[in-house]
């Protein structure tokens, strides 16, 4: 029972950890939350879906296409609703966000429809393995698997690329790292790529895994996984990866063995405790007040 | 008047007293608080359910939903109000949400369903008379001591309390203040709606208001309660293009924000002020 709910746990985890992922990259760079970022993986996962209805390729073209067209969209949206007001505050920030959010659900909702829609099961066939008296399904190895190798190449790209160390300078001190020959637009608009593509990735596993594609369906995970995003240290790259985790695990726990109408709440309980006890985060920086 | 038009400026009114609410902890003491949802749920559902289940006249319902949204101000103010910036959005964002998952799933509440067959009992002329009553005591807090301290706390914090004021008490007045105004708001919504949910009082709303405020230029009242009318009534406007409505409104809100991020009225001013030294430099030339 209790591993059980661990695997559950896990890939409901990695899935929040992909998406906060992306939270957190842009508020590195930019400081503010992306409140699109939900709306992004709801259009990764419906080029998924065109493309697994289309019947051409196998799960790695449908994966893969729907990062794509999500990054490509990440891109588009910063150059046309958060360039333009990059000096202008957090708060317009925001609000053009919340602009960006209404205009692709109802978007969506005009041109798809607001009903649920599923992923053909060929695209993902689903097999049952069998852990000691848990089970665990080829849909959910995949899920594992797929975040682990994201989060594997993430880290390369930041540590060991020239454009990671010109991330990781930007989001130390963009001034600083303008002087030092870092082109910024150039940074940004990788760092968005970057966070769409794995919000598509999530989009496209979520939307197969619950079986559910529709205009609405950003919404809920994306909040979820901004409060791992804080949990784990809003900024920091790994700590969005354990706060993704530690947020699945204890959602399942809390409706396996305590209740399950107030599964979000805990989530949102979670996030007022954090910021009460350690504001920065788990791995967060603390900073100091400064005069 | 007729009934379309009537709902429209309903709709303005007790948005205007969401705008009064959100200027109060944002625009005057510049308090990043997405908590008014949250504070007009808490109002909508203390009022009907007093009014319903107690028999306990309107107004003293509309009264008690002010109260009772000030006293869970109060409660979660002292804690998380100690947050800084984008962190005390994250706080009152979780409090919104927590108290959302609550009000689903009390049975008082009648959870997702909602509480229907509320008596219509607000409507133009009391929704605006308690408009006004809120408006002039906010004028009145605004030019005294509190409002000083709200603005203080607003420009430098560290500053503010170096000199002396408690700003952990005058952030909470703040605070309280407009949960109070969102409280009100909420009763008078359920109470001309006839029906609540907690689906109605979602996060989305919370920052429409921020829209009006920042739109009507950050800390200015009078900006903010005109842009609060002119944006209520903008969907509306879009009414003819139907089911492109909200499609519309979202580019709006986009290009509004890229054109306008200082507020409406300031590049109007700021227009006028050009206007004003072109007109000076031509009368310097003769």
């Amino acid at each position: 029972m209790l591993l059980q709910q661990l695997i559950n746990g896990l890939v409901v985890g990695s899935i929040y950890a992909l998406i906060a992922l992306g939270y957190t990259m842009v508020y590195g760079i930019l400081f503010f939350i992306n409140f699109a970022h939900g709306d992004i993986l709801m259009v990764g996962s419906f080029i998924g879906l065109w493309l697994a209805m289309s019947g051409k390729g196998g799960l790695l073209f449908v994966l893969l296409g729907g990062m794509l067209g999500a990054g490509l969209l990440g891109i588009s949206i910063e150059r046309l609703a958060y360039r333009p007001i990059r000096n202008g505050g957090r708060l317009s920030a925001i609000l053009s966000a919340l602009g960006v959010s209404i205009f692709l659900e109802n978007f969506f909702i005009k041109f798809q429809g607001p009903k649920w829609r599923a992923f053909p099961e060929a695209v993902f066939a689903d097999k049952v393995f069998q852990i000691g008296n848990a089970h665990i399904t080829l849909m959910q190895c995949l899920i594992l698997a797929v975040t682990i190798i994201l989060c594997a190449l993430l880290t390369y790209f930041i540590n060991k690329t020239k454009m990671g160390r010109a991330i990781r300078a930007t989001s130390e001190k963009p001034v600083v790292a303008a002087l030092m020959g870092v082109n910024i637009n150039k940074t940004i608009t990788a760092v968005f790529f970057i966070g769409s593509c794995l919000a598509g990735a999530a989009g496209v596993l979520i939307g197969s895994y619950f079986n559910a594609v529709y205009p609405l369906m950003g919404w809920t995970p994306g909040i979820k996984a901004f409060v791992a995003a804080v949990l784990g240290g809003i900024g920091s790259l790994p700590g969005a990866v354990l706060g993704g985790f530690l947020l699945g695990i204890l959602e399942v726990l809390a409706v396996a063995f305590v209740s399950s109408s107030y599964r979000d709440a805990i989530a949102f309980g979670l996030l007022i405790l954090i910021l009460l006890i350690k504001p920065a985060g788990l791995l967060g920086k603390n900073e100091s007040e400064k005069v | 008047m007729g009934g379309y038009f009537e709902q429209i400026v309903i709709l303005i009114g007790i948005n205007l007293m969401l705008a009064l609410s959100l200027h109060v902890v944002l625009g005057e003491t510049g308090l990043f608080s997405v908590g008014s949802s949250a504070f007009m749920a808490i109002g909508a559902y203390v009022a009907t359910v007093f009014f319903l289940k107690f028999n306990i006249p309107f107004y003293a319902c509309i009264l008690f939903a002010g109260v009772f949204s000030g006293l869970t101000a109060l409660i979660v103010g002292i804690p998380t109000l100690s947050l800084k910036g984008d962190y005390l959005l994250m706080g009152t964002f979780g409090f919104a949400e927590v108290t959302r998952v609550v009000l689903l799933n009390m049975e008082v509440t009648n959870g997702a369903l909602g509480i229907a067959g509320i008596p219509i009992l607000s409507h133009i002329h009391n929704i605006y008379a308690i408009f006004l009553i809120l408006f002039f005591v906010t004028l009145l807090l605004i030019n005294s001591k509190v409002g000083r301290a709200w603005r203080a706390i607003r420009e430098d914090e560290i500053a503010a309390r170096a000199l002396g004021i408690n700003t952990a008490f005058y952030k909470n007045v703040a605070f309280v203040t407009s949960a109070v105004y969102a409280g009100v708001a909420g009763s008078l919504y359920a109470f001309n709606i006839g029906f609540i949910s907690p689906g109605d009082f979602s996060m989305v709303m919370a920052f429409t208001v921020y829209l009006f405020i920042v739109l009507g230029g950050l800390g200015d009242i009078y900006g903010a309660m005109i842009a609060t009318a002119l944006l209520t009534a903008l969907p509306e406007l879009l009414r003819s293009a139907a089911e492109y409505r909200m499609m519309a409104y979202g580019l709006a809100l986009i290009v509004l924000v890229i054109y306008f991020p200082r507020g409406i009225f300031d590049k109007i001013g700021s227009l006028k002020s050009k206007l004003q030294k072109m007109g000076e430099a031509e009368e310097e030339v003769r």
